[in-house]
Protein backbone atom coordinates (compact mmCIF):
# COMPACT_ATOMS: atom_id res chain seq x y z
CA UNK A 1 0.00 0.00 0.00
CA UNK A 2 1.64 3.31 -1.04
CA UNK A 3 2.25 5.86 1.72
CA UNK A 4 0.11 8.98 1.63
CA UNK A 5 -0.14 12.00 3.85
CA UNK A 6 -3.26 13.32 5.49
CA UNK A 7 -5.27 15.60 3.18
CA UNK A 8 -7.84 18.13 4.34
CA UNK A 9 -11.03 17.70 2.34
CA UNK A 10 -13.55 19.83 4.23
CA UNK A 11 -13.44 22.49 6.93
CA UNK A 12 -16.56 23.70 8.73
CA UNK A 13 -17.09 26.39 11.34
CA UNK A 14 -20.45 26.54 13.05
CA UNK A 15 -21.88 28.80 15.75
CA UNK A 16 -25.24 28.16 17.36
CA UNK A 17 -26.95 30.93 19.23
CA UNK A 18 -30.05 31.82 21.18
CA UNK A 19 -32.72 34.33 20.19
CA UNK A 20 -31.47 35.11 16.74
CA UNK A 21 -34.95 36.20 15.68
CA UNK A 22 -33.62 39.49 14.34
CA UNK A 23 -32.53 37.39 11.40
CA UNK A 24 -35.98 37.98 9.99
CA UNK A 25 -35.59 41.75 10.31
CA UNK A 26 -32.00 42.19 9.26
CA UNK A 27 -30.98 39.37 6.95
CA UNK A 28 -30.72 41.87 4.09
CA UNK A 29 -28.37 44.13 6.06
CA UNK A 30 -26.09 41.21 6.88
CA UNK A 31 -26.13 39.99 3.28
CA UNK A 32 -25.27 43.43 1.86
CA UNK A 33 -22.36 43.80 4.29
CA UNK A 34 -21.02 40.31 3.61
CA UNK A 35 -21.32 40.69 -0.15
CA UNK A 36 -19.30 43.90 -0.03
CA UNK A 37 -16.75 43.04 2.64
CA UNK A 38 -15.92 39.37 2.11
CA UNK A 39 -14.15 39.84 -1.26
CA UNK A 40 -11.57 42.04 0.46
CA UNK A 41 -10.86 39.26 2.96
CA UNK A 42 -10.78 36.49 0.37
CA UNK A 43 -8.28 37.86 -2.18
CA UNK A 44 -10.91 39.81 -4.13
CA UNK A 45 -12.90 36.73 -5.06
CA UNK A 46 -16.54 37.49 -5.74
CA UNK A 47 -19.24 36.32 -3.36
CA UNK A 48 -22.70 35.57 -4.69
CA UNK A 49 -25.85 35.55 -2.59
CA UNK A 50 -27.60 32.30 -3.39
CA UNK A 51 -30.63 32.23 -1.22
CA UNK A 52 -32.55 34.46 1.17
CA UNK A 53 -35.55 32.82 2.75
CA UNK A 54 -37.23 33.16 6.13
CA UNK A 55 -35.72 29.76 6.88
CA UNK A 56 -32.15 30.74 6.06
CA UNK A 57 -29.77 32.64 3.84
CA UNK A 58 -26.72 31.54 1.90
CA UNK A 59 -23.86 33.31 0.17
CA UNK A 60 -21.15 31.50 -1.74
CA UNK A 61 -17.74 32.17 -3.21
CA UNK A 62 -17.34 29.67 -6.07
CA UNK A 63 -13.68 30.54 -6.64
CA UNK A 64 -12.59 29.27 -3.24
CA UNK A 65 -15.52 26.89 -2.60
CA UNK A 66 -16.64 28.55 0.61
CA UNK A 67 -20.31 28.75 1.52
CA UNK A 68 -21.70 30.86 4.34
CA UNK A 69 -25.17 30.02 5.62
CA UNK A 70 -27.08 31.51 8.52
CA UNK A 71 -30.53 31.59 10.01
CA UNK A 72 -32.20 32.46 13.29
CA UNK A 73 -30.41 29.68 15.15
CA UNK A 74 -26.96 29.21 13.71
CA UNK A 75 -24.36 30.25 11.19
CA UNK A 76 -22.08 28.00 9.25
CA UNK A 77 -18.98 28.56 7.14
CA UNK A 78 -18.23 25.57 4.96
CA UNK A 79 -15.06 25.14 2.91
CA UNK A 80 -15.73 22.16 0.67
CA UNK A 81 -13.70 20.92 -1.08
CA UNK A 82 -10.80 22.44 0.81
CA UNK A 83 -8.43 22.27 -2.16
CA UNK A 84 -8.02 25.99 -2.71
CA UNK A 85 -6.35 27.76 0.21
CA UNK A 86 -8.41 30.53 1.73
CA UNK A 87 -8.37 32.67 4.89
CA UNK A 88 -11.00 30.48 6.50
CA UNK A 89 -10.57 31.86 10.01
CA UNK A 90 -10.73 35.49 8.91
CA UNK A 91 -13.88 34.80 6.90
CA UNK A 92 -15.46 32.94 9.81
CA UNK A 93 -14.62 35.71 12.23
CA UNK A 94 -15.99 38.44 9.99
CA UNK A 95 -19.22 36.55 9.38
CA UNK A 96 -19.57 35.73 13.07
CA UNK A 97 -19.05 39.34 14.19
CA UNK A 98 -21.45 40.63 11.56
CA UNK A 99 -24.18 38.18 12.49
CA UNK A 100 -23.70 38.80 16.24
CA UNK A 101 -23.92 42.57 15.73
CA UNK A 102 -26.78 42.71 13.25
CA UNK A 103 -28.98 40.04 14.84
CA UNK A 104 -28.23 41.26 18.36
CA UNK A 105 -27.01 37.85 19.49
CA UNK A 106 -26.37 37.75 23.24
CA UNK A 107 -25.79 34.12 23.97
CA UNK A 108 -23.71 31.60 22.05
CA UNK A 109 -24.79 28.02 22.65
CA UNK A 110 -22.03 26.23 20.81
CA UNK A 111 -18.98 26.89 18.66
CA UNK A 112 -17.63 24.09 16.51
CA UNK A 113 -14.78 23.59 14.09
CA UNK A 114 -15.05 20.34 12.21
CA UNK A 115 -12.38 19.20 9.82
CA UNK A 116 -12.48 16.17 7.56
CA UNK A 117 -9.18 14.64 6.52
CA UNK A 118 -8.55 11.71 4.23
CA UNK A 119 -5.52 9.49 4.07
CA UNK A 120 -5.84 8.56 0.41
CA UNK A 121 -5.64 5.01 -0.91
CA UNK A 122 -5.99 3.49 -4.36
CA UNK A 123 -8.85 1.14 -3.63
CA UNK A 124 -11.62 0.23 -1.22
CA UNK A 125 -9.63 -2.76 0.01
CA UNK A 126 -6.62 -0.58 0.76
CA UNK A 127 -8.85 1.79 2.73
CA UNK A 128 -10.18 -1.12 4.78
CA UNK A 129 -6.67 -2.42 5.45
CA UNK A 130 -5.51 1.03 6.46
CA UNK A 131 -8.40 1.36 8.90
CA UNK A 132 -7.35 -1.88 10.60
CA UNK A 133 -3.76 -0.71 10.72
CA UNK A 134 -4.42 2.79 12.03
CA UNK A 135 -7.25 2.05 14.42
CA UNK A 136 -5.32 0.01 16.90
CA UNK A 137 -7.93 -2.08 18.62
CA UNK A 138 -5.51 -5.02 18.63
CA UNK A 139 -7.55 -8.19 18.71
CA UNK A 140 -10.58 -6.82 20.46
CA UNK A 141 -13.27 -7.93 20.06
CA UNK A 142 -12.52 -11.43 18.82
CA UNK A 143 -15.10 -13.17 16.68
CA UNK A 144 -16.44 -16.45 17.93
CA UNK A 145 -15.46 -18.26 14.80
CA UNK A 146 -11.73 -18.58 14.18
CA UNK A 147 -12.02 -18.34 10.42
CA UNK A 148 -12.93 -14.64 10.59
CA UNK A 149 -10.54 -11.72 10.76
CA UNK A 150 -10.98 -8.00 11.21
CA UNK A 151 -11.68 -6.56 7.78
CA UNK A 152 -12.22 -2.91 8.65
CA UNK A 153 -12.50 -0.65 11.70
CA UNK A 154 -14.60 2.39 12.43
CA UNK A 155 -14.10 4.22 15.66
CA UNK A 156 -15.68 7.29 17.24
CA UNK A 157 -14.12 8.72 20.37
CA UNK A 158 -15.35 11.69 22.36
CA UNK A 159 -13.13 13.71 24.69
CA UNK A 160 -14.65 16.26 27.08
CA UNK A 161 -13.48 18.29 30.02
CA UNK A 162 -15.07 17.84 33.43
CA UNK A 163 -17.84 20.40 33.01
CA UNK A 164 -18.38 19.29 29.40
CA UNK A 165 -17.87 22.78 28.07
CA UNK A 166 -14.97 21.86 25.79
CA UNK A 167 -14.88 18.73 23.71
CA UNK A 168 -13.51 16.95 20.70
CA UNK A 169 -15.01 14.14 18.70
CA UNK A 170 -12.70 11.99 16.66
CA UNK A 171 -14.21 9.64 14.13
CA UNK A 172 -12.09 7.37 11.95
CA UNK A 173 -13.55 5.23 9.21
CA UNK A 174 -12.77 4.02 5.71
CA UNK A 175 -14.57 5.88 2.94
CA UNK A 176 -14.76 5.62 -0.83
CA UNK A 177 -16.40 7.17 -3.84
CA UNK A 178 -18.71 5.21 -6.09
CA UNK A 179 -16.07 5.03 -8.80
CA UNK A 180 -13.35 3.66 -6.51
CA UNK A 181 -11.96 0.26 -7.57
CA UNK A 182 -12.57 -2.51 -5.07
CA UNK A 183 -8.92 -3.53 -5.23
CA UNK A 184 -5.77 -2.93 -7.20
CA UNK A 185 -4.00 -5.97 -8.57
CA UNK A 186 -0.73 -6.82 -6.89
CA UNK A 187 0.93 -7.03 -10.29
CA UNK A 188 0.12 -3.36 -10.92
CA UNK A 189 2.05 -2.40 -7.82
CA UNK A 190 5.23 -4.17 -8.85
CA UNK A 191 7.98 -1.65 -9.64
CA UNK A 192 7.87 -1.22 -13.44
CA UNK A 193 11.55 -1.98 -13.92
CA UNK A 194 11.02 -5.47 -12.50
CA UNK A 195 8.40 -6.33 -15.11
CA UNK A 196 9.38 -8.42 -18.09
CA UNK A 197 7.12 -6.51 -20.49
CA UNK A 198 4.95 -3.37 -20.51
CA UNK A 199 7.19 -1.35 -18.22
CA UNK A 200 6.15 1.95 -19.75
CA UNK A 201 2.40 1.27 -19.40
CA UNK A 202 2.91 0.09 -15.84
CA UNK A 203 4.85 3.22 -14.96
CA UNK A 204 2.18 5.46 -16.49
CA UNK A 205 -0.51 3.58 -14.60
CA UNK A 206 1.32 3.98 -11.30
CA UNK A 207 1.91 7.68 -11.86
CA UNK A 208 -1.72 8.16 -12.79
CA UNK A 209 -2.88 6.47 -9.58
CA UNK A 210 -0.41 8.51 -7.55
CA UNK A 211 -1.72 11.75 -9.05
CA UNK A 212 -5.30 10.67 -8.41
CA UNK A 213 -4.40 9.88 -4.81
CA UNK A 214 -2.81 13.26 -4.25
CA UNK A 215 -5.32 15.44 -6.05
CA UNK A 216 -8.68 13.77 -5.85
CA UNK A 217 -8.60 10.55 -3.83
CA UNK A 218 -11.31 8.02 -4.63
CA UNK A 219 -10.91 6.10 -1.39
CA UNK A 220 -9.13 6.37 1.90
CA UNK A 221 -9.35 6.55 5.63
CA UNK A 222 -11.39 9.50 6.81
CA UNK A 223 -10.35 11.27 9.99
CA UNK A 224 -13.21 13.50 11.11
CA UNK A 225 -12.38 15.84 13.99
CA UNK A 226 -14.95 18.10 15.61
CA UNK A 227 -13.61 20.51 18.23
CA UNK A 228 -16.22 22.50 20.11
CA UNK A 229 -17.08 24.80 22.98
CA UNK A 230 -20.47 24.54 24.60
CA UNK A 231 -22.01 27.67 26.16
CA UNK A 232 -18.72 29.57 26.31
CA UNK A 233 -18.70 32.42 28.82
CA UNK A 234 -16.31 34.55 26.83
CA UNK A 235 -16.36 34.25 23.09
CA UNK A 236 -13.10 35.11 21.39
CA UNK A 237 -12.85 33.39 18.07
CA UNK A 238 -9.08 33.88 17.89
CA UNK A 239 -8.68 31.77 21.04
CA UNK A 240 -11.22 29.26 19.81
CA UNK A 241 -9.45 28.76 16.49
CA UNK A 242 -6.03 28.65 18.16
CA UNK A 243 -7.15 25.87 20.47
CA UNK A 244 -9.03 24.04 17.73
CA UNK A 245 -5.98 24.20 15.51
CA UNK A 246 -3.72 22.86 18.23
CA UNK A 247 -6.05 19.99 19.07
CA UNK A 248 -6.72 19.06 15.45
CA UNK A 249 -3.04 19.21 14.52
CA UNK A 250 -2.21 16.92 17.40
CA UNK A 251 -4.88 14.39 16.45
CA UNK A 252 -4.07 14.39 12.73
CA UNK A 253 -0.40 14.02 13.68
CA UNK A 254 -1.26 10.64 15.12
CA UNK A 255 -2.25 9.49 11.64
CA UNK A 256 0.74 10.93 9.79
CA UNK A 257 3.69 8.85 8.73
CA UNK A 258 3.81 5.10 8.88
CA UNK B 1 -23.31 17.53 25.76
CA UNK B 2 -21.65 18.86 22.66
CA UNK B 3 -21.91 15.62 20.77
CA UNK B 4 -25.58 15.06 20.96
CA UNK B 5 -25.50 17.15 17.83
CA UNK B 6 -22.10 17.56 16.21
CA UNK B 7 -21.02 20.48 14.07
CA UNK B 8 -23.27 20.30 11.07
CA UNK B 9 -22.70 21.38 7.54
CA UNK B 10 -24.43 24.40 6.12
CA UNK B 11 -25.53 23.54 2.67
CA UNK B 12 -25.70 19.80 2.99
CA UNK B 13 -22.93 19.26 0.47
CA UNK B 14 -20.92 16.41 1.88
CA UNK B 15 -17.36 15.34 1.33
CA UNK B 16 -18.59 13.08 -1.44
CA UNK B 17 -17.34 9.86 0.08
CA UNK B 18 -19.30 6.80 1.11
CA UNK B 19 -18.39 4.42 3.88
CA UNK B 20 -16.70 1.38 2.40
CA UNK B 21 -18.53 -1.11 4.56
CA UNK B 22 -20.30 -3.18 1.99
CA UNK B 23 -21.67 -6.67 1.74
CA UNK B 24 -22.15 -6.89 5.49
CA UNK B 25 -25.26 -8.20 7.18
CA UNK B 26 -26.25 -4.80 8.55
CA UNK B 27 -27.20 -1.74 6.56
CA UNK B 28 -23.73 -0.32 6.93
CA UNK B 29 -23.67 1.27 3.54
CA UNK B 30 -24.90 4.59 4.87
CA UNK B 31 -23.45 7.58 3.16
CA UNK B 32 -21.68 10.48 4.75
CA UNK B 33 -24.44 12.67 3.33
CA UNK B 34 -27.04 10.94 5.42
CA UNK B 35 -25.06 11.42 8.56
CA UNK B 36 -25.13 15.17 8.23
CA UNK B 37 -27.95 16.50 6.15
CA UNK B 38 -29.64 16.20 2.83
CA UNK B 39 -27.91 17.01 -0.40
CA UNK B 40 -28.31 20.57 -1.60
CA UNK B 41 -30.47 20.65 -4.68
CA UNK B 42 -29.49 23.52 -6.85
CA UNK B 43 -32.33 24.48 -9.12
CA UNK B 44 -31.73 25.22 -12.76
CA UNK B 45 -31.64 28.94 -12.20
CA UNK B 46 -28.92 28.69 -9.57
CA UNK B 47 -26.91 26.31 -11.71
CA UNK B 48 -27.21 28.80 -14.53
CA UNK B 49 -25.81 31.49 -12.29
CA UNK B 50 -22.94 29.31 -11.19
CA UNK B 51 -22.00 28.50 -14.76
CA UNK B 52 -21.29 32.17 -15.43
CA UNK B 53 -17.90 33.53 -14.56
CA UNK B 54 -17.50 35.19 -11.21
CA UNK B 55 -16.27 38.37 -12.85
CA UNK B 56 -19.69 38.90 -14.41
CA UNK B 57 -21.09 39.45 -10.94
CA UNK B 58 -18.51 41.94 -9.80
CA UNK B 59 -20.17 45.04 -8.41
CA UNK B 60 -18.30 48.21 -9.21
CA UNK B 61 -19.22 50.11 -6.08
CA UNK B 62 -18.02 47.42 -3.67
CA UNK B 63 -14.96 49.09 -2.27
CA UNK B 64 -14.29 47.94 1.25
CA UNK B 65 -11.55 49.82 3.00
CA UNK B 66 -9.07 48.10 5.26
CA UNK B 67 -7.34 50.05 7.97
CA UNK B 68 -5.56 49.30 11.19
CA UNK B 69 -8.79 49.78 13.05
CA UNK B 70 -9.39 51.37 16.40
CA UNK B 71 -7.90 50.56 19.79
CA UNK B 72 -9.12 46.99 20.34
CA UNK B 73 -8.78 46.94 24.12
CA UNK B 74 -10.95 50.05 24.45
CA UNK B 75 -13.54 48.47 22.18
CA UNK B 76 -13.54 45.30 24.28
CA UNK B 77 -14.03 47.39 27.42
CA UNK B 78 -16.88 49.30 25.76
CA UNK B 79 -18.53 46.05 24.80
CA UNK B 80 -18.18 44.70 28.33
CA UNK B 81 -19.82 47.82 29.75
CA UNK B 82 -22.67 47.61 27.27
CA UNK B 83 -23.28 43.94 27.95
CA UNK B 84 -23.39 44.43 31.71
CA UNK B 85 -25.39 47.65 31.55
CA UNK B 86 -28.17 47.73 34.13
CA UNK B 87 -30.74 50.36 33.18
CA UNK B 88 -32.65 49.79 36.45
CA UNK B 89 -29.76 50.99 38.57
CA UNK B 90 -29.61 54.74 37.95
CA UNK B 91 -26.29 55.34 39.69
CA UNK B 92 -24.46 52.50 37.99
CA UNK B 93 -25.93 53.26 34.60
CA UNK B 94 -24.88 56.91 34.91
CA UNK B 95 -21.34 55.80 35.72
CA UNK B 96 -21.42 53.39 32.77
CA UNK B 97 -22.56 56.10 30.39
CA UNK B 98 -19.78 58.38 31.62
CA UNK B 99 -17.28 55.56 31.10
CA UNK B 100 -18.56 55.04 27.58
CA UNK B 101 -18.18 58.75 26.86
CA UNK B 102 -14.59 58.56 28.09
CA UNK B 103 -13.86 55.48 25.98
CA UNK B 104 -15.32 57.05 22.86
CA UNK B 105 -13.24 60.18 23.43
CA UNK B 106 -10.11 58.05 23.77
CA UNK B 107 -10.99 56.04 20.67
CA UNK B 108 -10.44 59.17 18.60
CA UNK B 109 -6.74 58.93 19.47
CA UNK B 110 -6.47 55.70 17.46
CA UNK B 111 -8.88 56.93 14.78
CA UNK B 112 -6.09 58.49 12.76
CA UNK B 113 -4.92 54.98 11.82
CA UNK B 114 -8.41 53.90 10.88
CA UNK B 115 -10.52 54.49 7.79
CA UNK B 116 -13.07 57.18 7.10
CA UNK B 117 -15.79 54.56 7.65
CA UNK B 118 -14.53 53.91 11.17
CA UNK B 119 -14.48 57.63 11.81
CA UNK B 120 -18.02 58.08 10.50
CA UNK B 121 -19.40 55.33 12.74
CA UNK B 122 -17.40 56.61 15.70
CA UNK B 123 -18.75 60.13 15.15
CA UNK B 124 -22.32 58.81 15.01
CA UNK B 125 -21.78 56.77 18.16
CA UNK B 126 -20.19 59.66 19.98
CA UNK B 127 -22.98 62.01 19.01
CA UNK B 128 -25.56 59.54 20.35
CA UNK B 129 -23.71 58.82 23.59
CA UNK B 130 -23.18 62.49 24.33
CA UNK B 131 -26.85 63.36 23.87
CA UNK B 132 -28.42 60.54 25.82
CA UNK B 133 -28.85 60.26 29.56
CA UNK B 134 -30.25 56.79 30.01
CA UNK B 135 -30.47 54.54 26.95
CA UNK B 136 -33.28 52.05 26.54
CA UNK B 137 -32.73 48.42 25.50
CA UNK B 138 -32.99 49.09 21.79
CA UNK B 139 -30.53 51.94 21.99
CA UNK B 140 -28.14 49.83 24.02
CA UNK B 141 -28.17 47.06 21.45
CA UNK B 142 -27.52 49.68 18.80
CA UNK B 143 -24.48 50.98 20.69
CA UNK B 144 -23.26 47.40 20.97
CA UNK B 145 -23.76 46.90 17.24
CA UNK B 146 -21.74 50.04 16.51
CA UNK B 147 -18.95 48.94 18.85
CA UNK B 148 -18.76 45.50 17.21
CA UNK B 149 -18.67 47.13 13.77
CA UNK B 150 -15.85 49.38 14.92
CA UNK B 151 -13.90 46.26 15.89
CA UNK B 152 -13.58 45.24 12.23
CA UNK B 153 -10.41 46.27 10.46
CA UNK B 154 -12.40 46.30 7.29
CA UNK B 155 -15.55 48.35 6.84
CA UNK B 156 -17.72 49.21 3.88
CA UNK B 157 -19.99 52.11 3.01
CA UNK B 158 -22.93 49.75 3.49
CA UNK B 159 -22.00 49.26 7.15
CA UNK B 160 -21.89 53.00 7.71
CA UNK B 161 -25.21 53.56 5.94
CA UNK B 162 -26.89 50.75 7.86
CA UNK B 163 -25.65 51.88 11.26
CA UNK B 164 -26.58 55.51 10.59
CA UNK B 165 -30.04 54.46 9.48
CA UNK B 166 -30.41 52.43 12.67
CA UNK B 167 -29.37 55.38 14.82
CA UNK B 168 -31.93 57.64 13.16
CA UNK B 169 -34.68 55.04 13.42
CA UNK B 170 -34.01 54.71 17.15
CA UNK B 171 -34.34 58.36 17.93
CA UNK B 172 -30.88 59.77 17.40
CA UNK B 173 -30.73 62.73 15.12
CA UNK B 174 -27.46 63.22 13.26
CA UNK B 175 -27.67 66.90 14.23
CA UNK B 176 -28.61 66.30 17.85
CA UNK B 177 -25.39 67.79 19.16
CA UNK B 178 -26.15 71.07 17.41
CA UNK B 179 -29.51 71.29 19.18
CA UNK B 180 -28.05 73.04 22.19
CA UNK B 181 -25.89 75.52 20.38
CA UNK B 182 -26.70 79.18 20.28
CA UNK B 183 -28.32 80.57 17.16
CA UNK B 184 -26.93 83.69 15.55
CA UNK B 185 -29.55 85.84 17.28
CA UNK B 186 -28.39 84.61 20.67
CA UNK B 187 -31.35 82.35 21.39
CA UNK B 188 -30.75 78.72 22.39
Amino acid sequence: MPKSSVKLVQNVFEARYERGYRYLDRCGDAMVILEEALPAISNNNVWMPEEMQPTGARIKCPDIDVTVAFDAYRLCVDHNPADVKCPFEAISKYVFDTVVAKFDIRKIIRLGNRQFYVIPTDSVEDADQLSVKKVQLKDWPKPESNDMNIRQCQVTTVFENSDRSIGTQLCVKPVSRVEAPLQVEKRLRTPPHLLATGQREALIGQLRRQKQREQDPVAGLMVDIDYNWVKPEEVTLETFFDKADKEIKYLTGLFQGK
Amino acid sequence: MGYDNPTSISNGVSTGFNDTHSGGTDSGARTVDKVFSSEANLDERTQGLLSRTAAEFRVAECKPVVGKGLNKSLLVRAREILESFDANNFVESSVDIESLRGIVAHLWESATNSTQFHQQILATLESAILTIELPNKEQLSLFREAVIDLGHDLLTQAQVDIIQRQFISRGFSPLALLGDTEDSDGSV
